[in-house]
Parts: C-alpha cells; sequence; structure tokens
C-alpha cells in the first residue's frame, strides 16, 4: 500500500532519513515525540512538500505521479489542518459530494449524528474534541483503500477516543485489503489497535516492530550492579544506570526469565520501550 | 475543479453581509450619481476581491495542507481560482453594465445616452481590472494575503517608476514619449473595434502568461 525507502528530507536543524512499508490488511503506526519527524514523514508522503532523495510509493506508484483518482482511495487526517473552519457540516456534504464518487451522504451524516455533531454550525464554533471527530468522519466517509491518519485522536476524551478507535476497527473490517498509517503520542492508542509499529526519533527510525511481538518478547530487567555484570548481555538493546542498579531492554525477556529468576523483569510497554529506546545507551 | 470552485461559493456565501452592502452602495450610486460608471467599477472589484480573498481562506489554520491531499491535480487549483476571479468578475461586470446602462437610458434627467461611450469607460475598467488580477493573483498563490498585497504595491509602484525613468531617458534622447503615447491613443480612439480587438487579447495573453506563473508556482509550493 506504501511504500517509503530512504527517504531523506533536511532542514538544516533537522534531518528526516526513514523508510517505512504499510501493507494491504494492516494497521501501521508511527510513534515518536513530538518534532520526532511523525507530520514531516507525513507532508512528504502526501506529497504536501518536496524530498531530497528516496522514493515514496503509494498504490505501486509514485506519490508525483497520483492522479485525481488515486487520491480519492485516500483518507486523511491531519493534526492541525482540515477543511476550513468557516464551514459548516451539511457544507462538507456537498463539498465532499463533488470530490469523492463513493462519498455516502447517508453514512456520513448518520455518523453526526450519532456522535452529537451540529449540521448548521461553522466548524471554527466546535469544541477541539468535536473538530477531531468530524475529520475523522471526513476521513471514513468515501470508502478510502489506505488511510493515512496524523493524530487523529489529539484532543479527545478517553470515551471519544476508545469510539474513534472502534471506527477504525470496523473500517477495517468491511474490506481486508484496507489499511491504515496511523501515528500518535498516546501509546495506548496505538498498542490496542495497531498490527506493527514504527518508532521515530529525531528524523530516523529506531525501531520497527510487530505489536505482538514488542508486548510479549520485550521486557524491562531491573538489576543490581553485582545481576548486572553477571547477566549475558547479548539481548540487551539498551541499558540505563538507575538509583538501584541498571533498567535494560531487551527483545528477548523469556530468555532472561528463564536463565536469571532472581532478576526482576517487567512486562514491556511501549512507553517503556520508547523511553529506553531514545535515552537508554547501547552497550 | 467543481469541489473546489464548490467549496469557494461556500465559503463566499459567509460574505453575504458584504454582498448585501455592495447591492445597496450600488443602489445609492445609480440614484445620486450622473455617472454610473463608477458603480460598475466598484461593484466588479469588490466582487473579485472578494473571490481573490477565498485564497486566504484556504490559508487559515494551514488549511493548504489538508485542501491539496484532495483528489484534485496542483495546476487545477490555479485554474479554478483564474476561473473563479476572472469569471465572477465578468457576471458581475455584466450585469452591473447592463443595470447601470438601463438606469442611464431611462432616467429622464439624461437626454442624450452615448452608448458606445458608455460601453467604452465600462469596458477599459473591467480590462483594467483583469490585467490586475492577472498580476495579483500569482502573488498571491506565491506569497499568501499579506506580503502577496505587498508585492503588488512594490510592483505597481516599480512599475511606475519604470514608466517615469524611461520616459526621461526618452526625452533627454530628444524623443517625446508622450507625444507617442498620445498619437497611438489618438488612432485607437479612432478605431476602437481595432483598439477593442487588441485590449482583448492582450488582457487574454496576460491573463494565460499569468496562469502559467501560478501553475509553476503551485506546483513547486510546499505546504
Amino acid at each position: 500500500m506504501l511504500t517509503i525507502t530512504d527517504l531523506k528530507k533536511n532542514y538544516g536543524s533537522f534531518q528526516l532519513d526513514c523508510s517505512l512499508r504499510a501493507e494491504p490488511g494492516s494497521i501501521t503506526g508511527l510513534i515518536g515525540q513530538n518534532g520526532a519527524g511523525k507530520t514531516t514523514t507525513f507532508k512528504a508522503v502526501l506529497g504536501l512538500i518536496a524530498h531530497d532523495s528516496g522514493s515514496i510509493q503509494i498504490f505501486g506508484k509514485d506519490v508525483s505521479a497520483l492522479t485525481a483518482a488515486d487520491k480519492e482511495n485516500l483518507g486523511i487526517v491531519l493534526s492541525d489542518s482540515g477543511f476550513s473552519e468557516y464551514l459548516t457540516v451539511k457544507d462538507l456534504v456537498t463539498i465532499q459530494k463533488t470530490f469523492y464518487k463513493n462519498f455516502s451522504s447517508r453514512d456520513f451524516l448518520k455518523k453526526c449524528s450519532d456522535f452529537q455533531i451540529p449540521l448548521d454550525k461553522k466548524i471554527q464554533d466546535f469544541s477541539t474534541g468535536m473538530k477531531a471527530k468530524v475529520k475523522v468522519l471526513c476521513a471514513l466517509s468515501h470508502k478510502a483503500k489506505f488511510l493515512i491518519l496524523d493524530e487523529p485522536t489529539v484532543g479527545l476524551d478517553v470515551i471519544a477516543r476508545d469510539e474513534i478507535l472502534e471506527l477504525f476497527r470496523s473500517y477495517m473490517e468491511e474490506d481486508e485489503e484496507r489499511s491504515i498509517l496511523i501515528s500518535s503520542h498516546i501509546s495506548s492508542d496505538l498498542e490496542g489497535l495497531c498490527d506493527d509499529l514504527y518508532m521515530i526519533h529525531s528524523g530516523k527510525i529506531i525501531l520497527h516492530e510487530d505489536v505482538d511481538t514488542l508486548l510479549d518478547s520485550y521486557g524491562l530487567i531491573k538489576a543490581d550492579p553485582a545481576q548486572f555484570n553477571r547477566m549475558d548481555k547479548q539481548y540487551i538493546l539498551r541499558y540505563r544506570k538507575e538509583p538501584y542498579g541498571y533498567s535494560c531492554l531487551t527483545g528477548q525477556k523469556q530468555f532472561y526469565m528463564e536463565n536469571y529468576p532472581d532478576v526482576a523483569i517487567e512486562k514491556g510497554n511501549i512507553d517503556e520501550v520508547i523511553t529506553m529506546m531514545i535515552k537508554g545507551e547501547i552497550l | 475543479m467543481k469541489g473546489l470552485l464548490v467549496k469557494d461559493l461556500l465559503l463566499l456565501k459567509n460574505q453575504k453581509r458584504i454582498l448585501i452592502l455592495l447591492l445597496l452602495v450600488s443602489v445609492l450610486f445609480l440614484y445620486s450619481a450622473e455617472n454610473a460608471g463608477f458603480m460598475i467599477t466598484y461593484c466588479t472589484f469588490i466582487a473579485s476581491m472578494l473571490c481573490v480573498s477565498t485564497i486566504s481562506y484556504d490559508e487559515y489554520h494551514h488549511g493548504n495542507q489538508f485542501l491539496f491531499t484532495l483528489p484534485f491535480l496542483r495546476k487545477v487549483y490555479a485554474r479554478e481560482k483564474y476561473l473563479l476571479c476572472i469569471g465572477s468578475s465578468c457576471v458581475v461586470w455584466f450585469l452591473a453594465t447592463l443595470i447601470s446602462g438601463a438606469v442611464t437610458f431611462l432616467r429622464p434627467s439624461v437626454h442624450t445616452f452615448d452608448f458606445s461611450n458608455f460601453l467604452l469607460s465600462s469596458g477599459v475598467s473591467f480590462i483594467l481590472l483583469v490585467f490586475f488580477l492577472a498580476l495579483l493573483l500569482p502573488l498571491q498563490i506565491r506569497f499568501g494575503n499579506e506580503k502577496g498585497r505587498l508585492f503588488v504595491t512594490i510592483f505597481m509602484g516599480a512599475g511606475v517608476g519604470i514608466c517615469i525613468s524611461l520616459e526621461s531617458i526618452l526625452r533627454e534622447a530628444g524623443i517625446h514619449a508622450g507625444d507617442t503615447l498620445f498619437e497611438v491613443l489618438g488612432f485607437l480612439q479612432i478605431h476602437t473595434e481595432t483598439a477593442a480587438v487588441i485590449a482583448l487579447v492582450l488582457t487574454a495573453l496576460c491573463c494565460f502568461i499569468s496562469y502559467l506563473i501560478s501553475v509553476k508556482i503551485i506546483e513547486k509550493k510546499e505546504f
């Protein structure tokens, strides 16, 4: 669905250098701190910025060669941009009807009613959560094959976030060839939704892993200095000095559980993996 | 293109108050002024500026980032803006000319109505406006609203400056540009039809060149 190969973009103080794939039938997550390069990657994928080198292919075509018909198969949510806020949701129905052949006014209006979104009010008068919901509903409204979602749940409360994530799951269930690329800094969103995850830091992909593998095999070892010194370190990805000794990130939790039963090992979660990948040191 | 046009028309719908004010002022001009020419220029200018303002609406709140992910090609954006601005100017100019022509003709105090003179002055104002749009649109697309206006002022100032310097250089060389200009204008005044054709061809050419520049700008622009 999407293949990014050695994409490079230089902004002087910031360099983006990433490769990424989003496969049909899967939800790919891109996670990273603010300013890590998520939005720059999305902008490059959407052809909003030119890139210095590398290639980006969507539906097997270079992104610069996408036609208007190809773009109808994309559903987009951008964190800080959307339809003009001077428009009403009713206006959006008229506009989307002319842009997308597969736009379904009935489905869109039904979902708006489910989410209690007023149709005649200008978007600029909506709450942050409501604006976020409208953006997501627009992206889902025209049976796109590929959703590109940059921070779609930003500004939403827990319940609204769950509702939106459920919409993404239903969207995927409707057609197994569909695919989603989603970025978020809320790891719990991605943990329960994505099939695989890319972590980006300072413009570089620092980790790519299946979410199941990440949750099952990754772990955080908490060792005192003596335990740390005698430990086999071949599966330690990062380590960090702590007041009690060392915390170590491993991708082979089972190995350490079996061989070092006296060492405390915590189940990995995305937040801890990110923190260790960014702040930890390599042995 | 249809989607973009629909979007812009829906945005312009929000300018109802300005449109109503425009109508009221126009009616006032029609009844108070002997010369209805001003009303035509005024209406056409305001209508075209309202359409140009849709470029600023697109930019507001980083709107262009999302807009340019919608299913249209970048050159279509430029095409739509030209169609909207010049098209709406044409429609408003035509309606304003028709209404003010009819009112002037029917006004009891006016005994003689020189139709060709009326059409000429109205046509000249329209052509000048389209020239202005041909200059304004690429600048607005490239620099946005505030910087765009600044550049228009600089460009127009530079244009006047160049004309004045050129005139003084020619005068020093013993050529009276003013005389030549008057001769050309005198010729065109006699041959009105030729003048109209030349003006229309030049306007169309300027618009086309301006459009090509805008396409280049929008295709290279980063959001």
